[in-house]
């Protein structure tokens, strides 16, 4: 099978120090936060929408209760008022569904760093915000991934590229509607012995990291996706070599 | 004329590359410089590492160098290429500096 593909990264995740939690490694999930930049969106038009609806509306009923016979003008430009304040406070609902999903989870692994050639079993723990069963219905999906993963360009405003040499699903799953916000899911995974150990570099990275990847259905048929990278340090095959 | 040897073209972690480094030039040479390294050449930007760095005599000499454990090893991919080498740099006596660069490539293997 073919795995070969150059994909567009927005954001490269961090290599996490592990930590060591009594005979467990604890990796920490990486997740591309939107949560600030919809929240700031949203309050934004939050700000602006309710009073231009409140204020239009209340405009409107105190020209129409009046003898004053305005403008087609005036009254067009209070609808248009009251139907931009309705727009704006629906994309902010819109948006504001989208960063409520889930938060970045943790995989736990009974040994770390890893080795090529050896099998690992491991378990994802996802949570998903606020702290409530599903409304919609979800696929989760859990896989590993080989990469080689590049930064280029500004320095301000770098760019990502990553070429997918190994990719392997481990786990799939449909959430049903009211399924706990608590979600754990146990994987094993092989590394082939033929691998690459990870390589970590500024500009220049050989990866191995799980993506847990949650999809959500909207009412409207959109699918919403969150994705956890969890970065594994994977060494050398040391039978191999000897 | 700046000659570099190398004993090993592939090795693998915790190997010992050697070598040697001879200057045959008309003039002779100041100093010898050696230096061990790895950098990544392809779509990301530029990385790399200078491992060893020694001054050899000014007719040459003979170097050794073990690979450490957590080196990267030689690779050819698609996005990124890892290059080991070996470069020699001769600083030649004179009224002008000049300088004859050489530079040998080795592969790191993984298996």
């Amino acid at each position: 099978m073919n795995f070969n593909r150059l994909e567009q990264l927005p954001s490269i995740a961090p290599l996490p120090p592990p930590r060591q939690n009594h005979s467990e490694w604890v990796i920490p999930g990486y997740s591309l936060d939107i949560s600030y930049i919809s929240g700031a969106a949203g309050g934004l038009l939050i700000l602006l929408g309710f009073p231009s609806v409140i204020s239009a509306a209340i405009a409107l009923r105190k020209i129409l209760e009046s003898s004053i016979h305005p403008s087609v003008v005036v009254i067009g430009f209070l609808i248009g008022c009251i139907a931009l304040g309705i727009v704006g406070i629906w994309i902010e609902l819109q948006l504001s569904n989208l960063w409520r999903l889930a938060t970045a989870g943790k995989i736990r692994l009974s040994t770390y760093p890893l080795q090529l050639g050896e099998t690992y079993t491991f378990s994802c723990r996802q949570e998903l915000y606020p702290n409530k069963p599903l409304t919609t219905v979800a696929q989760w999906t859990i896989q590993l991934i080989g990469a080689e993963v590049v930064t280029f360009g500004q320095s301000s405003r770098p760019s990502h590229e990553r070429w997918v040499l190994h990719q392997e699903t481990l786990h799939e799953q449909i959430l049903p509607i009211g399924t706990s916000p608590d979600l754990v899911a146990t994987c094993q995974f092989k590394l082939p012995s033929t691998g690459l150990p990870s390589f970590e570099a500024p500009h220049n990275r050989i990866r191995w990291q799980i993506e847990s990847n949650l999809k959500f259905d909207d009412n409207k048929n959109n699918r919403l996706t969150r994705k956890s990278e969890y970065v594994l340090l994977v060494e050398a095959d040391l039978q191999a070599q000897t | 004329m700046l000659n570099l040897t190398l004993q090993q073209s592939e090795l693998r972690i915790g190997d010992h590359l050697t070598g040697y480094v001879q200057w045959t030039g008309n003039q002779p040479a100041k100093e010898i410089k050696l230096i061990i390294q790895w950098r990544t050449e392809g779509r990301g930007s530029i990385d790399e590492a200078k491992l060893h760095a020694m001054i050899l005599p000014p007719e040459g000499g003979h170097f050794s160098f073990q690979i450490p454990s957590t080196a990267p090893y030689s690779y050819d991919g698609q996005l990124i290429r890892i290059i080991w080498e070996v470069k020699s740099i001769a600083k030649i006596a004179g009224l002008v500096q000049l300088l004859k660069t050489v530079t040998q490539p080795f592969y790191v293997n993984p298996y």
